[in-house]
């Protein structure tokens, strides 16, 4: 039985052939191809870069069905694994479109692993100046008000 | 290049609250003045008890009766508490451990602790305390 394949379409207007089995751990896109069998589905707010690695990632955690057999408990260390190194190699600025893209999309387990390296670097940042550098945060604080806080944190529990 | 940074502001709430959920107490209590959104979320009583659901349980190790020991079962760290005598009772609320030391002369002196953050608050009993009479405890006062 040949695999039906649905047409995923960027920003920029490039059109991604992908397998549905793989296009539906997104909840949107697997709502939209019920709604709209046959369609292309534009996704006007993903650039290429990201539509690419979206599905790249979605690619790799696709259960397969007829498989049948129970080699999920093996394989999931392998996939954290693999998911660890997906996002060790996409720079911040590229992490947060795919964290915001893995939102739009509702894909659960992509969102849940950015949103971790999201984490992880904030708490490796040594202090609210690396992480405003690294996030593009304003600092919205006047000083009395961060020499405020300071104190409080002084509090000894 | 900074302008190719990306925007915090563009995130949703809820993202930044989902990504806030993920990192430890001991670094989000250092970055509290980062932003006013930051500073009130992580004041926010309903944050601070999803994040302590969420946080991975720890393992207390109470040695000799002398000194209690906490290790995060994540980083493996250690965080202890050496009392100046033996511990007599230990409760727990919230994440904070109340410890009662008592010595031989019976001299009573409480801790309480925070194992995540390593710090720790001496409190001594007042002087009307009778060991015989009176019992400990500690919650919210609202």
């Amino acid at each position: 039985m040949s695999k039906k394949m649905i047409v995923l379409k960027s920003s920029e207007g490039v059109s991604f052939v992908v397998e549905e089995a793989v296009a539906r751990q997104s909840k949107i896109i697997s709502f939209l191809v019920e709604e709209f069998p046959d369609r292309e589905l534009p996704l006007t707010n993903m650039t290429s870069e990201i539509l690419r690695k979206t599905i790249e990632y979605c690619k790799k955690h696709v259960v397969e069905d007829d498989g049948g057999g129970d080699s999920s408990s093996s394989s999931s260390g392998d996939l954290k694994e693999w998911d660890v190194k997906f996002v060790a190699e996409i720079d911040q600025p590229r992490l947060m479109d795919l964290l915001m893209a893995a939102n739009y999309l509702d894909i659960p387990s992509l969102l849940d692993v950015t949103c971790q390296k999201v984490a992880d670097t904030i708490a490796a940042c040594n202090d609210e100046k690396e992480i405003r550098a690294t996030f593009n945060i304003e600092n919205d604080f006047t000083e009395e008000e961060v020499e405020a806080i300071r104190m409080e944190n002084q509090y000894p529990i | 290049m900074a302008s190719s940074n990306p925007s915090w502001s563009l995130l949703p709430f809820d993202l930044v609250e989902n990504i806030l959920y993920k990192v430890p107490v001991e670094s989000l209590v250092r970055f509290k003045s980062t932003c006013k959104q930051w500073c009130a979320l992580l004041n926010d009583k309903r944050f601070i008890y999803k994040h302590l659901d969420l946080s991975r349980e720890g393992l207390i190790r109470v040695h000799d009766r002398k000194s209690c020991q906490f290790i995060n079962l994540e980083t493996l760290s250690l965080s202890s508490l050496q009392g100046p005598s033996y511990i007599y009772s230990m409760t727990h609320c919230d994440g904070l451990l109340l410890c009662e030391f008592k010595s031989n002369d019976k001299d009573r002196k409480f801790a309480v602790w925070n194992p995540f953050l390593s710090r720790v608050k001496w409190i001594k009993p007042s002087s009307s305390y009778s060991e015989y009479w009176d019992i400990c405890g500690f919650g919210y006062d609202n």
